[in-house]
This record gives structure tokens, sequence and C-alpha cells, in this order.
């Protein structure tokens, strides 16, 4: 299984009583900060340094009672990161809330996207199209599918505005 | 899989290929919950599970739906001070195990020898309540009345197939035919969303088979891995179990129904 399993992964054989083991699992760093495994992604470098720097941010960053990034929150984020990336769409801008929660801002060619993670599957997200005044506001929890047609048609409004 | 009985399905084996089962809980961090605090943990089992090892931490998981994978996806991690450790908790014949870490909660059943031993799920999942209700109050009483907040549940069953060769899969697993194959190994991975009556995604089952052999080569095996994941209904403990109830009823159907009638005679299903 992948490394997030609590399997053991240690096999007896009944037969001979040798031990058939394949290992997984491990996570050891040294340094606390964002790094992605993935070198050709094009999100990489942007967010990597963007999220390091977040990490950082010490009680009252703001100026005010600005808390701490919320560790829960930024994972849960992390991993919502890798289900919208969009091949051709450039990296969301990031913002941390003085709550220590974490807002994901897309401005492209008049498409705007705002996604809030407020918490593990506790999304508030909106946009506001080309030509519209209104926003559309929608909240998310476990299905990302509208957020992924979202990221679909941010990536076709920055692909117009580069024809443009 | 399984010398479980369940009242629904009646499915059980005197002699099933079962190694592992696992029940893990997954919860947000508690504020003031450090690594030094690991030993105060074990002191609330350590009668039960007086060994420990020390491991590196797991990742979280958070299963989403609608999501289609991408190839040049980044695979982000928090890459924290290596002060986090994860900690197994070993009962003295190492059958039972207990895992922590700072927001995981894991417990173990493994097959040490024959399969005797085997506890059953319903004895497997109380005392897997209790400990959690157990760490529950700790929280409440040493965090200033601070409580678990789970995000993430998901409940595993490994089994592991001796063969003599790969092409015998297909005469144990009705969905993987290698009978024209002289495979040298075996990898497979399949995910199923399962849906709540209004048709809203719930949990994710994974069906993972891999080729296994011994370490001087010889003996060869299949690990067949049937895995149910998902956020439960509400953060609280009871729902949390539910879903655990939920998965192991849906994985014993799974497995039933992806074995062969060959397989469930060897294994003696009654």
């Amino acid at each position: 299984m992948n490394m997030h399993s609590g399997s053991t992964s240690v096999f007896t054989n009944t037969r001979n009583r040798n031990v058939i083991s394949s290992a997984k699992n491990l996570r050891a760093r040294s340094n606390q900060s964002v790094y992605a495994s993935y070198t050709r992604s094009a999100w990489k470098d942007h967010l990597n340094s963007k999220f390091t720097e977040l990490l950082a941010l010490e009680p009252g960053w703001d100026g005010y009672q600005g808390e701490k990034l919320n560790l829960t929150i930024l994972d849960f984020t992390l991993s919502l990161l890798e289900d919208l990336y969009c091949d051709g769409l450039s990296a969301p801008s990031v913002i941390p809330g003085s709550d220590g929660t974490i807002q994901l801002e897309w401005h492209q060619n008049g498409y705007d996207v705002e996604i809030d993670v407020l918490n593990p599957y506790d999304i508030s997200a909106c946009r506001k199209v080309p030509g519209s005044e209104d926003y559309e506001d929608v909240d998310v929890e476990k299905d990302i599918s509208i957020l992924l047609n979202w990221m679909t048609e941010l990536k076709h409004a920055e692909e117009l505005a580069h024809v443009g | 899989m399984i010398d479980d009985t369940s009242a629904e399905n009646e499915i059980s084996f005197s002699y099933p290929p079962l190694n592992e089962v696992v029940l893990d809980i997954q919860f947000a961090q508690i504020p003031g919950l450090l690594s030094i605090h690991a030993n105060e943990v074990w002191e609330l089992y350590k009668k039960e599970y007086p060994n420990i090892v020390e491991q590196p931490l797991l990742e979280p998981a958070f299963e989403k739906f609608g999501a289609v994978p991408q190839m040049n996806a980044p695979n982000f991690s928090v890459a924290r001070p290596p002060v986090g450790s994860r900690y197994w908790f070993m009962t003295t014949d190492e059958k039972g195990l207990l895992q922590y870490q700072n927001d995981r909660i894991i417990s173990n059943w493994r097959k040490q020898g024959d399969f005797s031993g085997y506890p059953r799920y319903e004895r497997i999942s109380s005392d897997f309540r209790k400990n959690i209700t157990k760490f529950n109050e700790y929280l409440k009483q040493r965090f200033q009345g601070q409580f678990l907040k789970i995000n993430q549940v998901e409940i595993s069953y490994h089994n592991v197939i001796e063969i003599d060769n790969f092409r015998e899969v297909g005469e144990f697993l009705n969905f993987l035919d290698l009978a024209h194959l002289d495979a040298e190994g075996v990898s497979f991975n399949a995910g199923e969303v399962i849906n709540d009556k209004q048709g809203k995604p719930i949990a994710r089952l994974s069906i993972i088979v891999n080729s296994l052999y011994s370490n001087q080569g010889k003996d060869k095996a299949i690990t067949f891995t049937l895995a149910y994941r998902g956020k439960p209904n509400s953060e609280g403990i009871d729902d949390a179990f539910r879903f655990l109830d939920d998965g192991r009823e849906k994985i014993i159907t799974k497995f039933n129904g992806m074995t062969t009638a060959k397989a469930h005679q060897l294994w003696e299903k009654y």
C-alpha cells in the first residue's frame, strides 16, 4: 500500500516459516518546509516557497491576533491542490487567514476563483465569470467536482488571455 | 478472508488467507500535544501493550471524490522538524499492535503463526473503541477540554495467498486471469467509490494485489488487500465506528464476490 497506510506489511510464510516482508511508510525530514516531489509540475516551485514562508508565520503575524497556520488545514489544502492541479493553469495565490485557515485565489482574464479552506472537508468557494457582476458561492465537502470544473474554465480563460 | 461472521452476510472461513486487519483513525492535530507526551499516551496502554518500537510518521490522508489523476500533478508533503515519530505499542506476542502519532491512532491485528488466534472483528473493534475513548478522555483532562476531531477513518483487510506460480492467481481471484501469461510478478490497483442512498460519495474501496517472494525467492504468494476509507458523518467517535462497521461489511461482501468457489473450498467457507 502507499505511504499513508498503517499496515505493517510483514508476512509469514506458513509453509516454511520464512518471513516475506516489504517495507513502506517513510517520512523523515530535517527542516520544516513544504516540498513537492513531482519535479515537472509547473506549480512546484511557486507553492513550495510560498507554503514554506507561511509555515514560518508566528502568532500576531498580521499585527493583531493572527494565528499560526493550522497544520491540519495545511495538510488538507496540500492534498486538495494535488487534486486541483491542471496542466496549463497558473498556480494560485495563497493567502493565510488570521484564524489559521488558507485561501487560494486565481484571477485569469476576468475569471476569479477564491477557495477558502476552513477545515478538512469544509471548503467555502466562490467564482465570478467574465461579464457578470455576481459571485457564485458554493460549500464543498468531499465531492470536489465543481472545483475541478472551475479549474478547467480558469485554464481556458488563461489561454484566451494569452491568445488575446 | 475471514473468520468473521456478519449477521447480514453470514460469511465465515475456517482457514482464510487473512494476515492483518487494520483499523485506522485520523484526527485534527491537538494544540499543545507534543512528541514528548507520547510517553504519557503509552502509559494509558502499557499494561496490555508493554513493548514499544519507534517508526517514521505516516502521511495524512484525505479521500476526496470527483478528481481524475493528473500526470504532472505535484505531490506535496509538509516537512516537519524531526521530533515527531510514530510509536508501535505491542502486546507481548506481537499479534496486537496499537500505533500512535500526534494525528492518528491505528489498531493492527497481525497473524503470528497459525490462524487459531483471530479474535474476530467485533472484539478488535470493541477493544479499539475502548482505547480511542481512553485517549479522548486523556486529551480532555490533560489539554483543557480538547477532544478528538476525527477527519478520516480506514479499515483494511490484508490477505496473503500462497501459490506455486503466478499463473494460478485466477484460481483464487476471479477478476485476474493470468493463465496464459508466465508472469514474473503481479500488480493490480483499483478503486471504487461507495455512495450513500442519496447517491453522494462517502468512501473509497481500494483493491490492491501484489506479488510477494520469500527472501530466497523460492516461495511465491500474492497479497490481496481491501481497504475502505473516507470521512465519517461527523467528527465524533460514534460515527467513526459506524464507518468502520460499514466498511467491514463492504469488504466482506466484496472479498466473497471477488474470490473463486475453488478458493472458498480451500479456505473452508461455511
